[in-house]
């Protein structure tokens, strides 16, 4: 098991920007055993992948896959079932979904939901997909109340740096190959602060705080 | 397209796009050139301005019927294209797979015949604003739609950079409307001079003069400052100084002058020439006049409070000296078992007498100060008056052999309070008699002068400095030593001498003219008017009759018990004595006193608390209660009349006084 999924809690909000099929692969066969190793629901929101491939690549790695979704501890589902529920994305309600179903977890005996989705989804043009990056920024209120591990999948290759760096500002987590990295004191803009109208002048603020929280440079002796 | 008449078109587009102030405007106005010089069938743009996000940015969808807002599908499928634009330098087709059928379909692009190109709008700093999407059967002209989308993302520039410079117009042109401050702006090559902000506050009244000229600033400036400041100003201009401050006055409309800070800041050229300077003016006039205010208030403070510690160090020492003699004299007593009544007895006398006369002093400054001072005012003869104060002097001026001058005619008539003015004059008399050398001549003078009557006290004495003359009438200011300061005294005499002149709404006024050459201190009063009935005279004193009383004497303090006792035995009564007021009740049963005198200060019961249980026994109603205190202020008094005393005496008690109480029983 990676140990940067090793040391995943709940009420983490990760990105997981990856560069290799071989680094996706395995940070997602090691994020779905360390769900079923803590007793967590897990929830995977396909998109590049279809849900057949999917199973395949967990069944490879000696996962259970069948038996898990039987059991109703795994669910996956299309990104647009989820994103795009009524063919529309709407950041309010995606947030309330996943509320609901982290309390629906909790209710049926699992300690935490485990949800990860390949965001590829909203290149596409969808209606509302252009909320993508605020709605990142606004579920960070609900992982701070919620029983719930998030992990974001973008692929370096699909998406623009434009829109990189505006993720990079979202997620207090990054999973960045396989290794994981706190950036709540980094690039991290909390969504009070992101979701200005002076987007550029919060940012600054706060990695300007960010900097002097370091602690001034010392002296060369 | 860029040939004849279709550079003409390009030409007349440019000219128009440069009117537009909107990114809105711009981006409609460009989508309906692209949309009619290229054979598209619709034309969408997208742009975000720096610091807009993707819902405040701009989204026009143009057909051939119009151009509008983007509805949110359209601007969903702009925001995918956006992402591919950010990597593209150039135009681009958009190939048709189903990852983005959602873009087709939200462009409106259901014939598959029709195809989506996109031209990224780049900023010269290489971001990528925003973009067209041309939907076209064919392949669109796509270097005019470059040409088309340089000039728009030209105009766009322009556009952000004139809203910005306005933005900052504005701020400028409100900061400069809502300051207090003066503010310039003065361009030394072209020598243009611009006022804004508070000038016409500062400098007041009609606003033609306030020339845009520096020369006009500089007339402004009082001519002892303006040496220092042009010196100032221009060293620091010719330096490599990015600011520049002064203090200086600066000419109001009416003349007068302001105190101003003023700062510049100068804008330098790349070979560091100061070639702008642009500053602020702040009226700190009140500023600093309240600063020298309390300069001179804490100075005043600070003398005042020095005169205090000199006028305690010199109390001290003032009270030692009777004491001196006084327990010198005892001690001889102790010593001889007797005492020379002829030689010991008056100078301890005379030397607690002094003491009195001290405390005294000390108790009407306080009573003055504290406004206890009731006068009881009648009609006097003015020559009286005199007689009666120089009679008070008379031991000291026959003392230091002083000639005395009166130059007092009969009829002149004060409304006044004859102790308080005797006591006022007398205190002019003994300080000319003092502060005169052995031999010197007083002169005393009246006369009316107006509705007034003067009275002047003149000396051939020390005199006194022009730089005190103001200052001798306030507390604690003695400024006439003697030689070898011999008098002494507190320094509180001329004090209580205004003081009580005040009180009859007259004045005391003092002239010398200086050291060594004497001195003239003059009262004025007002003259008393026909109308002014003359006050009742006091009652006469209680003649000190000789019945034997008897008395019971309570003091903690047992000497000062047994020798107030051994005075009224003296004067023929019976006296007990206690020490305290479970003594005090005890001796009462036994001893039938018709008189009290009772200390206030006792321990344990004090003398108020001893009267009320005294005229709560039987019997002990109509016994004569004296209280006998340190304390004179009224409410002291009221106090002891609550308590159930009948005559409240201050230490130390003059004997005629409480012999002529106790004989009043």
């Amino acid at each position: 098991m990676l140990s940067s999924i090793e040391r995943m809690q709940p009420g983490d909000h990760y990105c997981g920007v990856y560069r290799s099929d071989d680094d996706w692969r395995a940070i997602i066969v090691d994020f779905v055993k360390g769900g079923i190793a803590r007793n967590e629901k897990i929830v995977y929101l396909v998109n590049l992948t279809s849900a057949e491939q999917l199973r395949a690549i967990l069944a490879d790695a000696g996962i259970g896959v069948d038996a898990l979704i039987d059991k109703g501890q795994l669910v996956i589902l299309t990104a647009k079932e989820a994103y795009l529920k009524d063919g529309q994305f709407e950041p309010d309600k995606m947030i309330a979904l996943l509320g609901e179903e982290t309390d629906k977890a909790i209710a049926e005996g699992y300690t935490a939901l485990r949800a990860t989705g390949e965001m590829t989804w909203a290149l596409a043009g969808e209606p509302g997909s252009e909320r993508l990056v605020e709605y990142e920024s606004r579920i960070n209120e609900l992982f701070k109340t919620h029983k719930l591990y998030g992990l974001c999948q973008y692929d370096r290759r699909r998406f623009d740096s434009e829109m990189l760096l505006d993720i990079l500002h979202v997620h207090p987590n990054v999973l960045f190959g396989k290794e994981g990295y706190d950036n709540s004191q980094m690039y991290y803009v909390p969504p009070q602060a992101f979701l200005e109208r002076d987007r550029q002048s919060a940012t600054l603020d706060t990695w300007l705080k960010n900097l002097s929280a370091r602690g001034a440079r010392p002296a060369t002796p | 397209m860029s040939t004849g008449s279709s550079l003409q078109r390009l030409l007349d587009h440019a000219q128009r796009l440069v009117t537009l102030s909107g990114a809105d405007e711009i981006m409609a106005a460009s989508c309906r050139e692209v949309l009619s010089l290229t054979g598209a069938t619709r034309v969408f743009a997208s742009c975000c301005l720096p610091r807009q996000t993707w819902e405040h940015g701009v989204h026009i969808e143009t057909d051939v019927s119009d151009s509008r807002p983007a509805s949110p599908k359209v601007r969903s499928a702009m925001f995918a294209l956006h992402r591919k634009a950010v990597s593209a330098a150039s135009t681009f087709e958009v190939a048709r797979t189903d990852e983005l059928a959602a873009v087709f379909a939200g462009l409106g692009c259901a014939d598959v015949k029709d195809s989506i190109w996109v031209r990224p709008i780049v900023h010269r700093t290489g971001r990528v604003w925003g973009e067209l999407a041309l939907i076209s059967p064919a392949h669109p002209d796509v270097e005019g739609v470059a040409e088309l989308t340089q000039l728009a993302t030209v105009a766009l520039e322009n556009a952000h950079r004139l809203a910005f410079a306005r933005r900052h117009q504005d701020r400028l042109l409100l900061l400069s409307e809502a300051t207090e401050d003066a503010l310039y702006d003065w361009d030394f090559d072209s020598r243009d001079f611009w006022w804004g902000g508070g000038i016409l506050k500062l400098y007041g009244g009609d606003p033609d003069p306030v020339a845009s000229s520096p020369r006009w600033k500089h007339d402004c400036i009082h001519p002892e400052d303006t040496e220092r400041i042009r010196t100032s100003f221009d060293h620091a201009r010719f330096s490599t100084a990015m600011r520049w401050e002064g203090d200086y006055r600066f000419r109001h409309h009416d003349g007068t002058y302001r105190n101003v800070e003023d700062r510049a800041y100068f804008l330098r050229d790349a070979t560091g020439r100061a070639y702008r300077a642009i500053g602020s003016m702040r009226d700190v006039t009140a500023f600093t006049q309240l600063l020298a205010r309390e300069h001179v208030a804490r100075a005043q403070a600070e003398t005042a409070s020095r005169a205090k510690d000199e006028f305690l160090a010199m109390l001290g020492h003032e009270l030692r000296n009777p004491l001196a003699p006084i327990v010198t004299g005892l001690e001889l007593l102790r010593m001889r078992g007797t005492i020379d009544l002829d030689r010991d007895l008056p100078v301890m006398q005379r030397q607690a007498q002094h003491l009195i006369r001290l405390v005294d002093d000390l108790l009407d400054i306080s009573r003055i100060t504290h406004g206890k001072i009731e006068l009881r005012r009648e009609r006097i003869d003015v020559a009286t008056l005199i007689a009666a104060s120089v009679e008070t002097a008379t031991p000291l001026i026959a003392g230091r052999r002083h000639a005395l001058d009166l130059k007092v005619p009969a009829g002149l008539v004060v409304h006044a309070d004859r102790a308080r003015l005797v006591q006022a004059i007398g205190n002019l008399v003994t300080n000319a008699a003092k502060y005169t050398e052995p031999g010197g001549t007083i002169t005393l003078a009246a006369g009316r002068q107006g509705d007034h009557i003067a009275i002047s006290v003149r000396d051939t004495g020390v005199g006194i400095a022009p730089e005190m003359l103001p200052h001798i009438f306030s507390m604690f200011v003695q400024e006439r030593q003697s030689l070898d300061r011999s008098q002494g005294g507190l320094g509180l005499g001329l004090a209580i001498v205004r003081n009580l002149v005040e009180l009859h709404g007259g004045t005391v006024e003092a002239r010398s003219p200086g050291r060594g050459l004497g001195s003239e201190l003059t009262i004025r009063l007002p003259a008393a008017t026909p109308a002014e009935d003359a006050a009742q005279p006091d009652a006469p004193r209680a003649h000190v009759a000789g019945r034997r009383r008897r008395i019971l004497v309570v003091d903690d303090n047992e000497d000062a018990a047994d020798l107030l006792s051994a005075v009224l035995e003296q004067l023929g009564n019976t006296t007990r004595v206690a020490h305290d007021a479970d003594s005090a009740l005890r001796l009462l049963e036994e001893f039938d006193a018709e008189c009290a005198v009772l200390d206030i200060g006792l321990p344990v019961v004090d003398g108020y608390e001893l009267a009320r249980r005294l005229r709560q026994r039987p019997g002990m109603r109509r016994l004569q209660l004296i209280a006998l205190t340190g304390y004179g202020q009224q409410s002291d008094r009221e106090e002891a009349t609550r308590a159930g005393f009948d005559a409240h005496l201050v230490k130390p008690v003059a004997i005629d006084a409480l012999q002529a109480l106790i004989s009043k029983v």
